[in-house]
């Protein structure tokens, strides 16, 4: 069956598994061929013992908001199933939005905290590296700083409220580059 | 020995205190704010009582609900950890004055190592070396060389009411001390609104090394050696060892002797470290006195076999040390990695969530002490700690070797971790050749990228991905907290520890392979 996976950094990857046969299993990828046998050792973990003879082991988990978060080799992938990805759910858990804004000119919460500074007023002009909100999460301050020239429209929110991540945090009018 | 001891604290400290108190039969008391009502101390502590709410200021820095707490549970004693009320001497007192023992130094013994002017006052008269300086230097420009001249060039300027590095410059000669002069007191006046400025000797490329002491209530004071501290982040220490590559046995007893030195001219008792900067000469400087357990306590654990928050206990209750400075000796290497909720690949920004599975390393010489579990929840309340992964072996090359594989084998899902940044610190050719500078991070590692982009993603993790997919483990497959554990049955559960075919297949094509071992 052909299966396909959005990774955290967007590319797409596409493959053939083929897992008909009891615990034997067949991926493909393009030129790239992987076979062997396949055991569940434990709720969150996948031994794969190639044809090679040669042993894997995958941890993985998934989040509420369907993400595959797995571990190999020490390194950690995050994975989507395209088909279940609604609107902009994936930005909750599969990317990093930090500092990042949308087609709104909202600037997202990079990560859960509190607000305990804002030194921008609503029609502010704001460069490009500007200082836009300090949120306070574990213990430390992080700046989130402006990814764009624009005027601030919006200050959805106040010192001292809590942001999740990927939360509106200001909404601005992204300024249109005269060229 | 003590009946009960309430642990003051939270995470891995809770845990490893809890630990030893249960090594010693005495029973504990977790204290917890609301959103630590799933932590791991509250789960192992005999009693637990809730202080409020997740802000350390309503819950674990609030000193009367503390100790009306200790009251309501009739505990003898209240071990503060580190950080929060760990050295905040009104807390000492506060826990005396209600007619209990705070296992720690003495609430005078804090306060004069908390002030750092009068700390190093009182080091400098205990001889004590301290870090060769001037009183804040006026106008009078010739006065300044006179005093650069006494304490040898380099000379750092630094503002007195300095932070941040605001108000600071290095000058190596006179023609350079003059424009430092003018400048840090012109940027201190901005900055602080204080313009004055002092005289420091500057060094080069300090190492931070700092000794271990242990003093008991009878008069004896013993230092247990060095650990080396230099791998440092935004001033935060990361890795630790002992020993240090840098320390002669002739360093080791000069430094030990000032260390303990330090500690009588405060009459201390308990444990306490005491930091000093190392210059390449083998010259060293106090810096300060820690007056508590320390993070980083289990490396000097490993390499002399002392239980240090034992100590603690036994010290607070009355008990002499039983070993004498003669007995200390220090075998093999000890490492440690502090382990963050922090993204190294997105500038460390914190990393708080759930965490959906974890698995900690194991094997000969590997402690892990945390306070993390499957299903944990990271909140963005308190330090981003998740565990202190601590290895020993026979040599520093075993033990970096260990390291690395341990951290690469720790498995944490659902968040992000500092694990392959530090395998990185470790496996660093400066590091392996014991060149540990505390410029170390800006200086080897300011170039380092996470590589996980450009690796793509192997066909084995897509291939265990669609097995996964079109096989969802019976535990595992929704993930979605709490609820979704709860509602797992043990049977459930068990089914995933069948070696065979004996997993419940979902999906009706694929279950040809048969359920005859179910």
């Amino acid at each position: 069956m052909e299966l396909e996976y959005r990774a955290a950094d967007g590319t797409l990857h596409q493959f053939t598994l083929d897992a008909n046969r009891g615990q034997q299993f067949s991926a493909v990828s393009g030129e790239e061929k992987f076979s062997g046998n396949w055991l569940r050792v434990g709720a969150n973990t996948i031994s794969l013992l190639g044809d090679d003879g040669r042993s894997h082991l995958v941890h993985l988990a998934r989040d509420g908001s369907g993400v595959l978060h797995l571990q190999y080799q020490g390194r950690i992938y995050r994975l989507v199933d395209p088909a279940d990805e609604e609107g902009d759910a994936v930005g909750g858990g599969a990317e990093n939005t930090g500092g990042d804004i949308n087609d709104k000119g909202e600037i997202l919460s990079p990560m859960p905290g509190k607000v305990v500074g804002l030194p921008v007023s609503v029609g502010d002009q704001v460069s490009p590296g500007d200082l836009l909100v300090i949120l306070e999460s574990m213990k430390m301050e992080n700046p989130v700083l402006s990814p764009v020239s624009g005027t601030v429209l919006d200050l959805p929110l106040a010192e001292g409220d809590s942001a999740a991540l990927g939360d509106p945090l200001i909404k601005l009018e992204v300024a249109v580059e005269d060229e | 020995m003590f009946k009960k001891i309430l642990v003051a604290n939270r995470g891995e400290i809770a845990v490893r205190v809890i630990r030893a108190c249960r090594e010693l039969g005495v029973k504990t008391v977790a204290v917890y704010s609301e959103v630590d009502r799933l932590g791991l101390p509250v789960q192992l502590a005999d009693e637990a009582i809730c202080l409020g709410g997740a802000s350390p200021l309503e819950s674990y820095l609030k000193i009367d609900a503390i100790i009306e707490a200790a009251r309501q549970c009739g505990a003898d004693a209240i071990h503060p950890g580190y950080g929060f009320l760990a050295e905040n001497s009104a807390f000492a007192e506060a826990v005396i004055e209600a007619g209990m023992t705070f296992i720690g130094p003495s609430a005078e013994a804090i306060r004069l190592m908390g002030n750092k002017v009068a700390s190093r006052e009182l080091m400098m008269h205990s001889g004590v070396p301290v870090i060769p300086g001037a009183e804040p230097s006026g106008d009078d420009l010739e006065r300044s060389f006179e005093e650069a001249r006494k304490i040898g060039y380099p000379v750092l300027v630094k503002a007195a009411a300095g932070g941040g590095g605001k108000g600071m410059r290095v000058a190596a000669s006179e023609d350079e001390l003059q424009l430092s002069l003018e400048s840090a007191r012109r940027e201190a006046g901005n900055a602080f609104g204080d313009n004055t400025v002092f005289l420091e000797k500057y060094i080069e490329k300090p190492r931070h090394v700092e000794i271990q002491v242990l003093a008991d209530g009878h008069g004896h004071t013993i230092h247990l050696c060095e650990r080396e501290c230099s791998i440092q982040r935004r001033h935060q220490k990361i890795v630790e060892e002992a020993p240090s590559t840098a320390v002669t046995p002739e360093i080791r007893e000069a430094m030990g002797r000032a260390a303990v030195q330090a500690a009588e001219a405060v009459n201390y008792t308990n444990a306490g470290t005491v930091e000093f900067l190392l210059d390449t000469d083998g010259s060293f400087y106090f810096l300060e006195m820690n007056t508590r357990i320390q993070v980083e306590h289990p490396i000097t654990e490993m390499t002399t076999g002392v239980d240090l928050v034992q100590w603690q206990i036994r010290i607070a209750s009355g008990a002499a040390l039983t070993i004498t400075q003669d007995q200390v000796s220090q075998t093999g290497h000890a490492i440690e990695c502090r382990i963050y909720a922090e993204d190294p690949g997105n500038n460390f920004m914190p990393s708080p969530g759930r965490i959906l599975h974890a698995v900690e390393p194991s094997g000969p010489g590997i402690r892990n002490d945390s306070a993390i579990f499957s299903g944990f929840e990271v909140t963005m309340d308190y330090d981003p700690i998740l565990s202190k992964l601590v290895v020993w072996g026979e040599d520093r090359d075993q033990a970096c070797r260990r390291m690395v594989k341990a951290l690469r084998g720790m498995v944490v899902l659902g968040i992000q971790t500092t694990c392959g940044y530090l395998a990185d610190v470790i496996e660093h050719p400066a590091f392996v050749s014991g060149e540990t500078f505390t410029d170390f991070i800006p200086s080897k590692m300011g170039q380092w990228a996470a590589d996980d982009a450009e690796a793509g993603v192997p066909l084995a993790v897509l291939a265990a991905a669609g097995l996964e997919q079109r096989n969802p483990a019976a535990a595992g497959g929704s993930g979605n907290g709490a609820a979704a554990r709860t509602q797992t049955s043990p049977w459930q559960l068990c089914g995933s520890w069948q070696i065979g075919d004996a997993i419940p297949v979902q999906t009706g094509e694929a279950d040809d392979g048969g359920n005859d071992g179910a």
